[in-house]
């Protein structure tokens, strides 16, 4: 039985260290995205999927700088599923998330089993898998937040909004309220896809 | 100037200006209501020096603007609609900026030749048989204007021959005026203080006006009509189509940013071109004002004007006009040719602003 509170705190004391930098490596690729690099042209005839992707790109070259500068922290790389591993406690991945921290693209069978806790020969256990997100202003033209979250399944357990203070990264609880009445999950994948499948 | 005649219509022009009513100009030059009003209907014509030097300081004008003979013009035949939700006093204050500056033009133009090789055009659509539509589409090939969005609204408008002109109007009620004056020409008022996506719209409108509605017609007939000119103009059919399915909120800040149109318009447009169903367009126009509460993301800068600029230039650098000069054969006080044409500052309504 995970407990929201307990999992979050424990996650974000994980992160602490580097919540600067994750926040860095996405607010640095949506401002290099919406600036100069890209003529209004180019970003006009960008989908959501596109801006994602050219976002994603931006970012995974910014964490593997940050991953050179940090100690503890590494990229794993397994087929279409890349994670920053810290200290191989937190597992990171980078995505464009909607403001109660899901995402909506199509998802591969690694990263569905990314989301759904099942275990990779190449991740470390029991490391806590988390998303790092970005959420994108209303009109899709620039960055509105970024936000670590904790997915459960198809579900999100919880959202921690972070912060950049004058360099200094600090978080704050976002799950949405209508998360809030679910104070802890009993989540085994393996029972969700049996249910997901009718058997 | 003892000889020359007090111009009542200079009167009302200055006090329209400042937004003071008889009474209040009366108060503040120490004068009877009487005798303003008596000026103003022409009973007076000789006031004398003192009263026109009290007026003159009052109002913020020199001396020689009151014995200009010029004739103040009214509204033009459009905006009924609009201008009936404005107060008397900001509408006044309008039509007397509306005034002063086209006086100044007429001034500057007199002296000043410019070769216009493709003219802003007259065509009667009920002779023509045209649509709003395809009145844009032919603007756009008459001026040559390459696919995608137009890059400076008011540079096209200034390079067919028409002046465009900021000022600040005081209220959102109204965002231009254009009008065709004699020997003048077209000219397009722009209230500057609005979001530069909606001032290229209105100012497209305003084109639309120009070129569409030389006799008085429906008003709403007229608007509409220049409505879609706009659209078209700024936002051709076979051109945005694709930038507008699917239409999300979510994508519209980056073509908003492309296109230089407002979010609004982009949405409208997309009803407009039935790519969206009526209760889409409702759910989103609800989504819009929801999520952006009156003001869009992603800034357009509001286009600025440089013919009047360019002639004033001439006349200081080809003409040799000293800036008293100047001054004295557009009637404005020092500091307002300097403020409003000469300086950096932003030209506009500071001519008639209160001092």
């Amino acid at each position: 039985m995970l407990d929201r509170e307990e999992d979050q705190n424990r996650a974000m004391a994980i992160a602490e260290p580097i919540l600067a930098g994750l926040h860095g490596v996405l607010s640095d690729s949506v401002s290099f995205y919406f600036g100069d690099a890209y003529t209004a042209a180019a970003r006009a005839d960008h989908t959501v999927r596109a801006v994602a992707n050219c976002i994603y790109s931006h970012a995974e070259k910014r964490v593997a700088t940050l991953a050179e500068a940090t100690e503890g922290l590494s990229i794993i790389d397994v087929r279409s599923l890349r994670v920053a591993n810290y200290r191989d406690q937190g597992l990171f991945r980078f995505k464009l998330v909607k403001p109660n921290g899901r995402h909506s693209n199509y998802q591969t069978k690694q990263q569905r089993n990314y989301d759904d806790q099942k275990s990779f020969p190449e991740f470390p256990e029991p490391a806590i898998r988390l998303t790092v997100g970005y959420e994108l202003d209303e009109a899709g033209a620039g960055l509105k937040g970024i936000m670590i979250a904790r997915p459960i399944g198809r579900s999100v357990l919880w959202t921690a909004q972070v912060i950049l203070d004058a360099g200094v990264a600090r978080w704050e609880n976002t799950t949405p309220a209508r998360f809030g009445s679910t104070e802890a999950i009993d989540f085994d994948a393996d029972r969700v896809r049996s249910r997901r499948r009718g058997g | 100037m003892a000889d020359e005649a007090f111009n009542p219509d200079m009167l009302k022009l200055a006090r329209d200006a400042r937004e003071l009513t008889q009474s209040e100009l009366a108060t503040k030059t120490g004068m009877t209501q009487a005798f303003i009003s008596k000026l103003e209907h022409g009973l007076i014509t000789q006031p004398g020096e003192e009263a026109v030097r009290q007026i003159s300081n009052t109002l913020a004008f020199p001396a020689s603007f009151f014995f200009q003979r010029e004739r103040a013009i009214g509204f033009p035949h459009f905006h009924y609609r609009k201008r009936a939700k404005l107060g008397a006093k900001p509408l006044a204050r309008i039509g007397a900026v509306i005034n002063i500056r086209r006086q100044h033009i007429a001034k500057l133009m007199r002296s000043y030749e410019a070769s216009i090789q493709h003219p802003i055009p007259q065509i009667d659509l009920d002779e023509s048989g045209l649509t709003p539509e395809i009145v844009a589409q032919r603007m756009r090939a008459y001026w040559t204007l390459p696919t995608g969005p137009i890059r400076n609204v008011v540079e096209l408008i200034e390079a067919a021959g028409g002046i465009v002109v900021n000022a600040r109007f005081g209220t959102n009620l109204l965002d231009g005026l254009s009008f065709r004056s004699e020997g003048m020409p077209p000219l397009f008022f722009m209230n500057s203080e609005m979001p530069g996506d909606r001032y290229r719209f209105s100012l497209a409108h305003e084109l639309g006006h120009m070129i569409m509605h030389t006799l008085p017609d429906d008003d709403e007939k007229m608007e509409m009509e220049a409505h879609r000119f706009a659209a078209e103009f700024l936002m051709p059919a076979a051109e945005i189509k694709p930038y507008l399915v699917p239409t999300k909120l979510s994508g519209m800040g980056r073509v908003k940013a492309y296109w230089k149109v407002s979010i609004k318009a982009l949405i409208r447009r997309a009803s407009d071109l039935n790519l969206i169903t009526a209760s889409q367009y409702k759910s989103l126009s609800i989504q819009y004002n929801k999520v952006f509460k009156g003001v869009e993301p992603i800034q357009i800068d509001v286009e600025k004007p440089a013919a009047v600029q360019k002639m004033v230039l001439y006349f200081r650098r080809e003409l040799a006009y000293s800036p008293e000069e100047l001054a004295q054969m557009l009637a404005v006080r020092l500091e307002d040719l300097e403020r409003v044409y000469l300086g950096a500052a932003k030209p506009g309504l500071r001519i008639v602003s209160s001092t």
